[in-house]
């Protein structure tokens, strides 16, 4: 009798239950009465317990005596927590979603589930946020499998070391600070120095490298999250690009999640096989909301009130970059956090933190940003620890001796300021290495491919642009650019195919640069005269 | 001294009572402390929790698990 009663009660139950999911599951309404009667009913045993108070996004509750660290708790059956701190007679629950009706006295209980996100192929192009959820005004994302956002980091049976490029396009990372795929880079730099325009740029590259990638944006405002999407939708990145966001504007909880939402949907793509490039941006903001998250569960605080765990916070995070060996796969997670710094003070707590999990990173600053050197790399502090081995031949080719160029040009620099009275070589010096340092400039939303800056730093490092006029050196580099793609794109096709320079290549390409510069002669230092007057400038 | 709290749609009878606080004083083998409270929302049934362990077998704990399990079909 009692079983009947509560069938005729599902139904009606279950019809009113039905609504907002309606329009996708009209099929499943006909098969009403077998989904019903497949339904299986047993007592039920659970762990639960009580909310004693409630503050600022956490929850302290008693009971739930075998709970385990970072389990899914449900919080008064309309949402679920993650239970962070574990003690004697109550524990900390951190409220995900919306905590608004939140009394005391109501119940929680556990689940018996870790955190974890619905991902699928269909997940590409989508922004969510940090419990999968969509944020794009479509439809819920599609579950292949569940990912669990807190995992153990490959281990080094599993693992093989960085040697495929990560082409970023930007012609001073891929020829001095090299990023090969599975690594991790640093981007670090003040506010408005282009940290996220590196980012972006490296995403827009991507679009014929077959990487999928993952821009996760920590604690940012909404306007510029869909500023970004704007951007990478316009240029047909988002066909394979994921956002991940938690903005500025959700709890603490959720923008300490996201960077893990972001790992574990490239790890999803990395399971099979495929080459991932994350971004978080930025790690700054992440410590900060895990930071607020720790004072209010009363943790203890160390330096700058963040809480002790802090460094494994990340380092847990960015040990799960990998690139894998053939037998698990062959894939790679190659991941650029981005770290915002205070007046270009890099041994604060964060920045010092993250610059020694990393393999290097890329300096920015606002000194050079301001001086119209974009981007604002600076090549002295930017190294890449591992990348080298990843550079292809051809660009290794050509940036060795740009390197030592560059490294000269900064040491006669500030001597130059003084005297105007230079001698023939320290004059040599300095004109060679200003452009090769203009040759550095690029915009950001202009990548290029790998053979297209090799022929462009070759020009510069072979001294083919002494000629050429300080002012004229961008228009120079796309008048160049051109030209060799339209009468010498034979000569690029066989720098791709074979990734590195021959002394057949060399050879054609000095007579190519030789005959596009006399083509060029409006772009040149015309007279002997002309010449002194630009070298005192 | 471990509470529990034993919910039901109508209040219990004597004899059950004494019958549950017996059965319950034998499983956990020390002092227990009874609360019984009266809620028409359970339906029917009963729901024991001791500690933090709760134990539903009331008619409303099963329409949430028929609930659960539909939604859960649906999303699929």
């Amino acid at each position: 009798m009692a079983k009947k009663k509560v069938v005729q009660k599902t139904s009606q139950k279950a019809a009113s239950a039905k609504k907002p999911a309606a329009r996708k599951a009209t099929p499943a309404l006909f098969e009403l009465p077998s989904l019903v009667r497949s339904v299986k009913l047993a007592t039920s045993v659970e762990s639960v317990g009580e909310i004693m108070a409630y503050a600022d996004g956490v929850v302290q509750a008693s009971g739930l005596d075998d709970l385990q660290a970072g389990e899914i708790v449900d919080v008064g059956g309309k949402r679920f927590g993650l239970a962070l701190n574990l003690g004697e007679t109550s524990v900390g629950i951190v409220v995900l979603g919306d905590p608004m009706d939140i009394r005391v006295g109501d119940s929680v209980a556990r689940t018996g589930r870790v955190l974890s996100v619905g991902v699928s192929d269909a997940i590409v192009g989508r922004v969510v946020g940090s419990l999968g959820e969509s944020l794009d005004g479509r439809e819920p994302v599609l579950v292949d499998r569940y990912m669990p956002l807190e995992k153990i980091a490959p281990g080094v049976i599993t693992r093989q070391s960085v040697t495929v490029p990560l082409q970023t396009g930007i012609k001073a990372i891929d020829a001095m600070i090299p990023i090969g795929r599975g690594q991790r880079e640093l981007i670090i730099g003040d506010r408005s120095t282009g940290k996220t325009a590196i980012a972006l740029g490296t995403i827009l590259n991507q679009k014929k490298e077959n990487v999928i990638c993952v821009y996760v944006a920590v604690g940012q405002k909404r306007a510029a999250i869909a500023q970004t999407m704007k951007i990478l939708e316009d240029n047909g990145a988002m066909d394979y690009t994921i956002i991940v966001s938690a903005s500025a504007s959700v709890s603490a909880a959720e923008q300490f999640l996201a960077p893990y939402t972001g790992l574990a949907v490239s790890e999803y793509f990395l399971d099979k096989g495929k080459d991932v490039l994350i971004i978080y941006d930025d790690l700054s903001k992440h410590a900060q909301a895990y930071r607020e998250i720790s004072l209010l569960l009363k943790r203890p605080s160390g330096r700058e009130a963040y809480p002790g765990d802090i460094f494994y916070l990340h380092s847990r995070l960015l040990e799960r970059a990998c690139r894998l060996n053939k037998d698990y796969g062959g894939g790679s997670i190659t991941a650029l956090p981005i770290i915002e710094t205070q007046a270009n003070d890099v041994s604060a707590y964060i920045p010092t933190n993250v610059i020694s999990i990393t393999d290097g990173q890329i300096y920015l600053e606002a000194d050079l940003f301001n001086a119209g050197m974009k981007p604002a790399i600076n090549v002295g502090l930017s190294v890449s620890r591992v990348g080298s081995s990843a550079q292809l031949k051809a660009v290794k080719q050509v940036a060795g001796t740009m390197k030592l160029d560059l490294a000269q040009f900064r040491e006669l620099q500030a001597f130059a300021q003084f005297s105007s009275d230079l001698d023939e070589r320290t004059k040599k010096t300095l004109d060679r290495g200003t452009r090769v340092n203009a040759v550095l400039k690029q915009g950001w939303d202009k990548p290029l491919g790998f053979e297209e800056q090799v022929v462009v730093i070759f020009a510069a490092v072979n001294g083919h642009l002494d000629a050429v006029r300080e002012e004229a050196i961008q228009q120079w580099e796309e008048a160049y650019l051109e030209y060799m793609h339209v009468a010498k794109q034979p000569l690029l096709n066989e720098i791709i195919a074979e990734q590195k320079l021959s002394d057949q290549h060399i050879e054609q390409l000095h007579k190519a640069v030789t005959s596009f510069n006399a083509l060029k002669s409006d772009l040149m230092i015309k007279t002997e005269e002309e010449k002194e007057t630009a070298n005192v400038k | 001294m471990l509470k529990v709290i034993v919910t039901t749609a109508t209040p219990l009878e004597k004899g059950l009572t004494e019958k549950l606080k017996a059965a319950m004083n034998k499983k956990h083998g020390r002092e227990l402390e009874f609360v019984f409270a009266v809620e028409p929302s359970v339906i029917g049934g009963i729901r024991v929790v001791v500690g933090s362990k709760a134990v539903d077998a009331t008619v409303a704990g099963k329409l949430a698990q028929v609930r659960k399990q539909l939604l859960a079909q649906l999303e699929k």
